[in-house]
């Protein structure tokens, strides 16, 4: 207790104690009734994703440290045959957590994470398994409110910020009916921000890369970073810091299996898979074009940094094929401008509503109906809603539709971000 | 306390709610386990693969077969029928065309009604495909090749019925869950909402 408080207490350079950081801005009663709806979900809703990846991270229990080349070699004889997409620590913490969860876990386990019938479900233990897989994103959840709270001065702000991120139904939902392990490297960007505001980069180097080495999103977050700093010397500080201990987390787990895993996946694929053809093979695309843009425009203009991630992330939701768990990645950013700027409560809204829909509206089961297997198998014979619109309409034009709204609304967003309105 | 009431209930809206209004969304059930494939069988020519079930559900309306169409390459006309003691009771004349490699291909028809416990045939025929592009049938252990029978719930109650069956069923599975998980939930309802005072 003593050496956490030591570590608050240099983290906010003042004195604080553990009472005060943690010091709740609404009733107790409120703050158990947020906890009390999470718990209500967690085991009773399911996505594919928190099975498979935990069915990797177990063979840490068995002395598997490099599970890239581990599940190459294995494939065959695998039941779940997928690559392990993560960066390297998402893997240790899943795997770690894994170990001391054990006795609750029980004997029929692994067991279970390795059934690929489609009917792990109808056995007993599933919703103890989801229940407890779930418990550590709570955690990282809570103390996001928390942390958001440190990024205002005003105690009415704050209330807003904890009230706003805990009982949002977007997060509630991508965390834990989705079961998205993102909540920790988006936690740690956090983290980051906070130290930037403390005007502590060292340290918020330290904590984006060590959200890098959980997924490698914040990433994108480095350049603006770097931009904002007046000398040589911090730039190289920064980016040195950050490239390092990103190294040293990463070089354990080195090989052809881990370059073709982790970097061959999601983000960094999906970022430069669009593009408006010139002819001739030659293509450029929209997403480098206005990342580009928009961070000379940061560099250049008085952002807040929050406002750079958010605009950032805003871009890249907006321009790629996304997968719905990357929405969480500018939850935080969001509730920020949600509190701050009055003007554009709407239209976020209406993005966030969108972004939702549009991953329901693909043709997998995962996204939609099959999110309630827990409750019953037969869910499996549900009509997709995909299905379900193309009885009146084309759904590839209506995701094409509503991914064009995503773009504009986006970019009123921005308009309106920049309308000047008495801040904090 | 309005805002506590509205927030639960939005939520035990999501959990229990949703799940059942969610039954709308299935127009098929089927009560079979997949069949693990041991052999594929070419059919072609004469070649008639013939197969005998119990109906054990609803209205029959559809009925999944695996096949296998490498690169897609038959194109070929192929004859499914379905028949009871009678005679004749559902044809689908289809094409190889719309056969994809590996794919479980659902023979959709009206329903058939009063099925339940009746015995049924069904036979799959290609008569114009050759050894060379014909169409492989996916067969488990004794000679099955009817990989599913789909039916038509006979109403919606019958499909909530099964889903809260299903959910209690579960959740009263694992004891040790049961009692720490009910344990909690209880607790932090009691805290929460006792003593009650509702603003008028």
């Amino acid at each position: 207790m003593k050496i956490m408080r030591q570590w608050f207490t240099r983290f906010y350079k003042h004195n604080y104690t553990m009472k005060s950081i943690f010091k709740l801005p609404i009733s107790k009663k409120l703050f158990a009734l947020a906890i009390l709806i999470r718990m209500l979900i967690m085991p009773f809703f399911f996505h594919p994703d928190i099975k498979t990846y935990n069915f990797q991270s177990s063979f840490m229990k068995k002395g598997v440290l490099n599970i890239y080349n581990y599940l190459i070699d294995h494939k065959q004889e695998l039941p779940l045959k997928e690559e392990f997409v993560y960066f390297p620590l998402t893997y240790v913490f899943l795997g770690s957590y894994q170990i001391i969860a054990s006795p609750l876990l029980g004997n029929d386990y692994i067991s279970w994470l390795g059934d690929a019938s489609g009917r792990a479900f109808e056995r007993a233990g599933s919703y103890r398994y989801l229940f407890i897989l779930k418990f550590p994103y709570l955690v990282f959840d809570v103390l996001i409110a928390f942390l958001l709270m440190q990024l205002f001065k005003k105690r009415i702000n704050q209330k807003r910020a904890f009230i706003y991120w805990l009982f949002n139904p977007f997060t509630i939902i991508l965390v834990y009916i989705f079961s998205n392990v993102d909540i920790i490297p988006v936690m740690l960007a956090l983290i980051s921000l906070i130290y930037i505001k403390k005007n502590n980069i060292v340290r918020s180097s330290i904590a984006l890369s060590l959200a890098a080495a959980f997924k490698i999103y914040p990433i994108v977050f480095l350049p603006l970073l770097v931009i904002k700093q007046k000398t040589i010397k911090y730039i190289l500080i920064i980016s040195m810091t950050f490239v390092t201990l990103l190294v040293l987390i990463i070089i354990p787990f080195w090989s052809e299996s881990f370059r073709l895993s982790a970097f061959s996946s999601g983000l960094s694929t999906r970022l430069f898979s669009s593009g408006i053809s010139l002819g001739f093979g030659e293509i450029v695309m929209p997403s480098v074009i206005f990342i580009s843009l928009f961070i000379y425009v940061f560099y250049k203009s008085k952002y807040e940094m929050w406002e750079g991630c958010f605009v950032l992330l805003i871009i890249i939701l907006s321009l790629v094929h996304y997968h719905i768990q990357w929405l969480l990645w500018i939850a935080p950013f969001a509730v920020l401008l949600f509190v701050r700027k009055r003007n554009v409560r709407l239209l976020l809204l209406l993005w966030s509503t969108i972004a939702f829909a549009i991953p329901v509206l693909y043709e997998d089961l995962a996204m939609s109906f099959g999110l309630l297997l827990p409750f019953s198998r037969i869910y499996v014979f549900s009509t997709l809603p995909f299905s379900i619109v193309q009885r009146f309409f084309d759904p590839y034009m209506l995701i094409g539709i509503l991914h064009s709204l995503l773009i504009s609304i986006a970019i009123m967003i921005f308009f309106e971000m920049r309308i000047k309105e008495a801040r904090e | 306390m309005k805002i506590k009431l509205y927030a639960l209930f939005a939520f035990l809206f999501i959990l229990f709610i949703v799940p059942l209004v969610a039954t709308f969304s299935i127009r098929e059930i089927s009560f079979d386990k997949n069949i693990d494939i041991i052999r594929l069988e070419k059919l072609s020519g004469e070649k008639v693969f013939v197969q005998n079930f119990i109906s054990d559900g609803g209205p029959i309306s559809s009925i999944g077969i695996n096949f296998r169409n490498f690169n897609q390459i038959n194109k070929k006309d192929l004859y499914f029928k379905i028949s009871d003691q009678k005679g004749n009771v559902r044809e689908i004349f289809t094409n190889g065309v719309v056969i994809k490699d590996g794919s479980l291909m659902r023979f959709k028809f009206t329903p058939i009604l009063s099925s339940k416990g009746d015995i049924y045939t069904v036979s799959i025929s290609s008569q114009d495909s050759t050894d060379v592009e014909s169409l492989e049938v996916g067969f488990g252990e004794g000679d099955v090749f009817v990989n599913k029978v789909f039916y038509r719930p006979e109403n919606k109650y019958f499909l909530m019925k099964t889903v809260w069956n299903d959910f209690m069923e579960r959740y009263f599975s694992d004891a040790w869950f049961f009692r720490i998980y009910t344990l909690i939930i209880i607790s932090l309802f009691v805290y929460i909402f006792w003593p009650m005072k509702l603003q008028k």
